[in-house]
Formats: C-alpha cells, sequence, structure tokens
C-alpha cells in the first residue's frame, strides 16, 4: 500500500534541471518527448517499409493514419491541402503520442531526482513551441502565397479592427498553448489526486475520460492550426 | 560463486530498505517521502539511466508551472526533425501511394468505360449478323414456298386434265352405248310395231 502511495504522490512544477550552456533546460519533458519521437518513428518506419498497390499489414494502419490526417488538413485549408499536410500531420502524432504516453505508460516507475516524467504535453514550453510554430507557419503560408499584400488582412474588413486583427495574432498561440497545457496537466493532476485518494478501481473511469481528452486535445490542436492556415491563404 | 553472492548482496539490500522504510515512518512525512524516493532509486528504477541523469547537473527549484527555458527551442527544433523525418518516411510514401492508388482504378475505371464502346461495336454486328441470317432464311423459305406452289399446281393441273380425260372417254363410251342401246331399241320396236301390224292386218 505504501508502494502504491508512493507512485501516486503528487509533484506539481516540480522540474528536473540540466544546464546547458549556462541556459537551464527540463530534463524530464526532454527525455519523454525522445521516447515519444522514438516511438513515433519506430511506427513510421515500421509501416511504411515496405509499400504495395495492395496493402497489407503496417501499411494499411499508415494509410489509415495519412488519409485521417489528409482528411483533417482538407477540410481545414480546402485547395492547396498537401502542402500542409505533413506539418498538421506531424502536430496531431505527437501531440496525441505524447498525451496518451503521459496517461497510459507508468513512468512513476522511472525516478528522478527531482520532478517526475509525464507526458511532455503538460510542459508549458513543450506547448508555447507548438503554438508559436504554428504562428510562424501560418504567416509563412500567407506571406508565401501573398507576398506583403497579406499584411492587408489587418484593415479588412474596416480599418476600425486593426487593433483587434493584431491582437488576434496574439490570443491565437496563446489560446492553443494554454488549451493544451491546462488539459493535459489537469487530467494528469486529477488521476494523481484520485489515485492518491483511492489507489484501486477508482480512478479507472477518469483514466478512460483523460484518455477521450488527450485524443480530443490532439485533434482540436492539429484541427486549429488547419484552420488558422487555411485563414491565412484564403483571399479576401 | 559469483551468482549466490549476487543474490545474497540483493537479499541484504532489500532487507536494509525495508527497514529503513519501517523506520521512515517516525520522521516527518515530507523529509521521510524524499529519502524513500533516493533510497528506493537505488533498487527499483533502472540504474543506468539514474545514474546517467545524476551525473548531469542539476538542482532543485520550488515549483513552477510556467518556466520557460531552452527546453521551448529544443522542443521546437524535435518537433521540426520529427516533422522532416515524417514527410520523407510516412506522408511521402504513403500519400504517393494512396495517389497511385487512386491514378491507377481511375484508369481502369476508364479502360471499363472505353470497353463499353467495343461492347456497343459488338451488340450492332451481332444484331447485323442475326439479321443477315433471318434475311436468308426468309428468302430461302419464299424461294421453296414458290418453288412447291409451282409443283402443286403442276401435279393438280395435271392430276385435273387426267380426270378430265377419263370422264371424257367414260362420257363418249357412254354416249356411244346410248346410241346404239338406242338404235337397238329402235330397231326392236319396229319389229315389235310390223308383228302387230301383221298381227292386226292378219285379223
Amino acid at each position: 500500500m505504501n508502494f502504491l502511495y508512493d507512485i501516486a504522490n503528487v509533484e506539481i512544477g516540480q522540474h528536473f534541471y540540466w544546464t546547458l550552456g549556462g541556459f537551464q533546460m527540463h530534463g524530464q519533458v526532454l527525455i519523454n518527448s525522445w521516447i515519444v519521437l522514438g516511438i513515433i518513428v519506430a511506427i513510421a518506419v515500421t509501416t511504411t517499409r515496405d509499400l504495395k498497390p495492395v496493402p497489407e499489414g503496417g501499411q494499411n494502419f499508415a494509410e489509415f493514419i495519412v488519409e485521417y490526417i489528409r482528411g483533417i488538413a482538407k477540410t481545414q485549408i480546402g485547395h492547396d491541402y498537401l502542402e500542409w499536410t505533413p506539418y498538421i500531420g506531424t502536430l496531431f502524432l505527437f501531440i496525441f503520442v505524447s498525451n496518451w504516453s503521459g496517461a497510459l505508460i507508468p513512468w512513476k516507475l522511472i525516478e528522478l531526482p527531482h520532478g517526475e516524467l509525464g507526458a511532455p504535453t503538460n510542459d508549458i514550453n513543450t506547448t508555447v513551441a507548438l503554438a508559436l510554430l504554428t504562428s510562424i507557419t501560418y504567416f509563412y503560408a500567407g506571406l508565401k502565397k501573398k507576398g506583403l499584400e497579406y499584411f492587408g488582412k489587418y484593415v479588412e474588413p474596416t480599418p476600425i479592427l486593426l487593433p483587434i486583427n493584431v491582437l488576434e495574432d496574439f490570443t491565437k498561440p496563446l489560446s492553443l498553448s494554454f488549451r493544451l497545457f491546462g488539459n493535459i496537466l489537469a487530467d494528469e493532476l486529477v488521476v494523481a489526486v484520485l489515485v492518491s485518494l483511492v489507489p484501486l478501481v477508482i480512478p479507472i473511469p477518469l483514466i478512460f475520460l483523460g484518455l477521450f481528452t488527450s485524443g480530443i486535445q490532439a485533434l482540436i490542436f492539429a484541427t486549429l492550426a488547419g484552420a488558422y492556415i487555411g485563414e491565412a491563404l484564403e483571399g479576401h | 560463486m559469483s551468482a549466490i553472492a549476487q543474490i545474497t548482496n540483493r537479499c541484504v539490500s532489500v532487507a536494509s530498505v525495508s527497514r529503513k522504510t519501517q523506520t521512515k515512518r517516525v520522521a516527518s512525512p515530507a523529509q521521510a517521502s524524499l529519502k524513500q524516493k533516493f533510497e528506493s532509486a537505488k533498487v527499483v528504477a533502472p540504474v543506468v539511466l539514474t545514474n546517467l541523469v545524476m551525473t548531469m547537473p542539476a538542482h532543485a527549484e520550488a515549483g513552477k508551472l510556467f518556466d520557460f527555458n531552452l527546453t521551448l527551442p529544443i522542443i521546437a527544433a524535435e518537433f521540426l526533425t520529427l516533422m522532416f523525418i515524417l514527410d520523407k518516411t510516412m506522408f511521402g510514401p504513403v500519400g504517393k501511394a494512396l495517389d497511385d492508388r487512386d491514378e491507377l482504378i481511375r484508369s481502369q475505371l476508364a479502360a471499363v468505360g472505353g470497353n463499353t464502346e467495343e461492347v456497343d461495336k459488338l451488340i450492332a454486328e451481332k444484331d447485323q449478323i442475326i439479321g443477315d441470317a433471318r434475311a436468308a432464311v426468309g428468302r430461302d423459305v419464299a424461294a421453296l414456298k414458290t418453288e412447291m406452289d409451282a409443283k402443286i399446281a403442276a401435279e393438280a393441273a395435271r392430276a385435273k386434265a387426267d380426270v378430265d380425260r377419263q370422264i371424257a372417254d367414260a362420257m363418249s363410251t357412254i354416249d356411244a352405248e346410248r346410241e346404239s342401246s338406242k338404235a337397238q331399241v329402235e330397231s326392236q320396236g319396229q319389229a315389235i310395231a310390223d308383228q302387230i301390224v301383221a298381227k292386226v292386218v292378219e285379223v
């Protein structure tokens, strides 16, 4: 029982710091992100090693993923969706595998001096990195398609809306990053708190709820990124 | 020998850990859990990983949720690397496989559409052949029919002529016989009349 309580111990905002050239990093996030990257790359490489016209085995899985992501990209971006499929797909897969790894892998069995391993997406650095990349991507998409005319959207439909339009570029990454961060952290905390109260059976429904939320959050992030890119591409 | 030594070693360390956890209960809970972690880390966690991460410069700080540092650019770089790898291994090739399959199916469908033209041609040819055969048969039947009709008519005419001739023969024989019998009757009647006259005159 003591062991279970030890596993269920909650640590908030505890980080396992590494230092590189005077800068600090969160070691637990990086370790987990490498594991997540390893899982995704392993799946991608093994399922696509031998592509055939009539799919077999793992190729079905890879095609299912690609078609699903193409579907998301197509509904959000429309005509030029193929160019942005890798970005949206990588967002979806990275966030999805991160979230589920946090919920499914018993990280507590690996102990760190400080902090604990968990989903990489429960750290604000990860979500802000993804959100900023999304901002950069949609600016890049708009500028690439329309050149400097892209900035004309700030005075559309009327120049009075200029401040709000500018503000939007700040609220987009903010809402993206905080939504993901908050959901995943809260989900892990709810499960952890419940486990610390009742270690067995009772938290299982909440773990399933957490898996559901994790999947939804990955889908929302990818969909919104697609919507922002599509918005930057569409003509006025 | 060494295996036995290892086992005994482990037993001793487990025993010492459990003894320590027993005694820890008395100490203050926060301190206890911290020390306990250090202790169990030596036994439970993969030793290599733990040792590796503990050799790196690390120190604890108070809990921070919004703590931006070098993690952010590193994660961004990792994400871009992942995107590059996935584009090369998955989205590119699998997408191409999907498009190729679409193309193949579309071309095969188009080929089937082209087939209908061929099938139409074959159907027309079949109709033509059947029509020709019907016409030929019709011609043959008509020719046969006229031939038969002619034959029947000739046969009938011949039979009729035959019958007419027989009838005429029969009629002429009957006439001749009637003539002769008439002449006979007349001559006999004359003879009888002569006898009657002779009798009467005699009387």
